[in-house]
């Protein structure tokens, strides 16, 4: 027993367990809240591809989420026709699109420069997703459809939730693949120093340009999800706030760290729930002084704690073996 | 033993027939002491100060009723949950307040985007939307049996602003300020198809943020499509940021605010507003008015808060779902609250401001007055008008 306890494979397989057979023991409410999570993973994987890897920051992420889930809505309204899996990858394919656009100031811009820049594009695509009424309904909205993949129609809440598990499941796969992959390795280079990894033979625009697109792709991805899970958009969920709340799940999941993107998307989707009726006047001060508080006592966020922790844990167990 | 089993089983087939006649038979939300319900709000940010102004009315007047013994000996229980005005959580709180919660109804969320992204629940579930805090057409044209608006919606109070200017100021150059985003918008088609009918083109249209803390650019198109008037459905800031335009450059076209903004403005505005037309969707917080005075008395009471418009609005919602309710005595279900909605006609809210619900059209209210502004103070200079098409 206590064998199986230490491991960690029995956790995983505990872990997968509880994550599929969700529906079976829990209302749509809950349901609905973790595909909502999955879906702030998937973007939250991306941003911290950008941001925690690669060290360069974006303000406008709300953007490309909103880009993707418009794509998404339009063609599913305007072109029926269109399998749902290429709405899905054409979604991801138009943001990183963007993702490349934006991706062009950073090779000469860093830091506040960079935030700046992209904080203006973020306000652009909110003017575009407002005033081009013919493609967006503007603040109107539009309603999306329900969507199906070959005979699996995603009409229930639990029928959505295993399409957005799936796609973070895959997302994560390929976060780790792209990390172990020399991309990845460049990206951590640019990161801790641009001149050390320059003078090795590292083309700085080429991998940053790149980590802007991958980021924009998962965001892409993101919305395209968003707009299913909804069945509505408009304007009002992609706006600054929005995106600043993609940073900071970014920050308090743990920068630099998978298992922090999950966290963090985790934890700031059940933050209301946490702080409960009586406390939800507050939920915007709560979340900036989880913000701060993380930044002074925990640079490692969430993530960096879990593995303290485990660490801690295990020091315990060996020593009690010791003994 | 074949004895003990057979009672075994009725008993389980008893138990299982009456669950499941419990579970067809009740209306959710609706107990044999309580009767619950719910809403979505903004309570944090830049729009909580009109989201929680919806909540305190609603739960004041809800427990003022209560203690003079509910309705029809049930209780009415309020629950509110922060959205932060983004619709994924406004879906979030939907979600929660019909399973957890198991409400009966939703009253006075906020928001037109954020109650949009409700709709296909509150269909599914098939739950009365009464009172969105918004006056957009959206939920009500074409008609939709769940959603109910109780004040004049933003199309019409657009056509009722152009009539007046047209018709009785024999103006024919009139602009158009507005919000960015759906008010904005649909303020917009609102005054352009007034025009129309008319024969008129809209002179100059331009928008603004709630957050913008500069209309200089918004205010020099405007001026330079020369409107004999301008009417103004922007929020607060804006509005009045453009008041101080039109001041500080001695221009003076006739400026008409809409209806959400008229109280506020005039007040954030000063001298700027003096002459300022403003559309009154039901009388302002400064009346004397003894269902005003009523008002502010429970909201002191329960909540111990003041009122503004958005109380206001808030509680003439709550009142007449009392009023609703009541009427249903103990048969209270979706379908009979509807029912007993539209039989509503010309219904006084106690402000002058009457309502009408009919089986084909759930826009309560076609009124609204104009006052002038004068010495910082709203002066009503005409009577209730109603829309006609």
């Amino acid at each position: 027993m206590r064998e199986a306890i230490k491991n960690k494979k029995v956790w995983v397989g505990l872990g997968i367990l509880v994550i599929l057979s969700l529906p079976s023991y829990s209302g749509t409410y809950v349901v609905y809240l973790a595909s909502l999570a999955g879906v702030y993973t998937i973007v939250s994987l991306g941003l911290n591809l950008l941001f925690g890897f690669t060290g360069l920051v974006s303000i406008s992420h709300a953007a490309f989420v909103g880009t993707g889930a418009y794509t998404t809505a339009i063609l599913l309204t305007r072109l029926p026709v269109i399998p749902f899996p290429i709405v899905l990858i054409a979604s991801g394919f138009l943001a990183a699109v963007l993702g490349l656009i934006v991706g062009l100031p950073a090779l000469r811009l860093s830091g506040h420069y960079l935030a700046i820049a992209t904080l203006g594009f973020g306000y652009v695509m909110t003017e575009v997703f407002l005033h081009w009424e013919r493609l967006t309904k503007g603040a109107l909205g539009i309603t999306v459809p329900k969507v199906s993949i070959g005979p699996i129609h995603f009409a229930s809440e639990a029928s959505k939730y295993y399409l957005i598990i799936v796609l973070v499941f895959i997302m994560i796969v390929l976060t780790k693949n792209i990390l172990g992959s020399k991309t990845g390795r460049a990206f951590i280079a640019i990161r801790d120093h641009e001149i050390a990894a320059q003078s090795m033979g590292i083309n700085l625009a080429w991998y940053k340009t790149i980590s802007f697109v991958i980021s924009a792709f998962y965001a892409g991805i993101a919305g395209s999800l968003y707009a299913v899970l909804l069945s509505y958009i408009n304007g009002e969920g992609f706006q600054l706030g929005v995106s600043m709340l993609y940073l900071e799940m970014v920050i308090v999941g743990g920068m630099a760290s998978i298992l922090g993107s999950i966290l963090g998307a985790i934890f700031l989707t059940v933050l209301p729930e946490i702080l409960g009726t009586k406390y939800q006047l507050y939920q915007l001060i709560v979340q900036g002084l989880v913000l701060v508080l993380t930044l002074i006592f925990m640079p490692w966020g969430l993530s960096g704690m879990f593995w303290r922790l485990h660490k801690w844990i295990k020091g315990k167990g060996s020593a009690t073996n010791g003994s | 033993m074949k004895e003990k089993n057979g009672i075994i089983i009725v008993m389980v087939s008893l138990f299982l027939i009456s669950v499941t006649a419990m579970g067809y038979g009740q209306q959710r939300g609706v107990t044999k002491d309580k009767i619950l319900t719910g809403a979505w709000i903004a309570m944090s940010g830049a729009l909580a100060y009109p989201g929680t102004s919806f909540m305190y009315a609603t739960e004041s007047y809800f427990k003022y009723i209560n203690d003079q013994g509910g309705i029809n000996g049930r209780k009415l229980e309020y629950i509110a949950y922060n959205d932060d005005f983004e619709p994924a959580e406004s879906v979030a709180a939907a979600k929660k307040l019909l399973e957890k919660d198991q409400v009966f109804m939703f009253v006075t969320p906020m928001g037109t985007g954020t109650t949009a992204a409700v709709r296909p629940i509150a269909e599914e579930s098939k739950t009365v939307i009464f009172g969105p805090g918004s006056g957009s057409p959206l939920f009500t044209k074409p008609y939709n049996p769940l959603f109910f608006l109780t004040i004049i919606n933003y199309h019409d109070q657009m056509a009722l602003a152009v009539d007046y200017l047209v018709k009785k100021r024999g103006l024919k150059k009139i602009a158009l300020f507005g919000a960015e985003g759906e008010i904005g918008q649909v303020t917009r088609e609102g005054a352009t198809d007034r025009l129309k009918k008319y024969g008129l083109n809209l002179a100059a249209y331009d928008e603004a943020r709630p957050t913008d803390v500069d209309v200089s650019a918004q205010f020099n198109k405007i001026r330079s499509a020369g409107p004999e008037a301008v009417i103004i459905s922007a929020t607060p800031k804006p509005a009045t940021l453009m008041l101080q335009e039109m001041e500080k450059n001695n221009w003076k076209p006739v400026a008409l605010l809409y209806g959400t903004i008229s109280d506020q403005v005039p007040g954030m505005a000063k001298g700027a507003a003096e002459g300022v037309i403003a559309t009154e969707m039901y009388p302002p917080p400064e009346s004397n008015l003894p269902e005003i005075q009523k008002h502010r008395e429970i909201m002191k009471k329960y909540v111990n808060k003041e009122i503004n418009t958005y109380t206001i609005w808030g509680y003439i919602n709550a009142k007449i779902v009392v009023e609703v309710l009541k009427r249903l005595g103990n048969n209270i279900t979706t379908e009979s609250f509807i029912k007993e909605a539209e039989k509503l006609r010309n219904w006084d809210t106690g402000l002058g401001l009457k309502i009408t619900f009919t089986p084909t059209n759930h826009d309560g209210s076609k009124m609204a007055y104009f006052s002038i502004v004068k010495g910082g103070k709203l002066e009503n200079f005409t009577d209730w008008m109603e829309v006609k098409d």
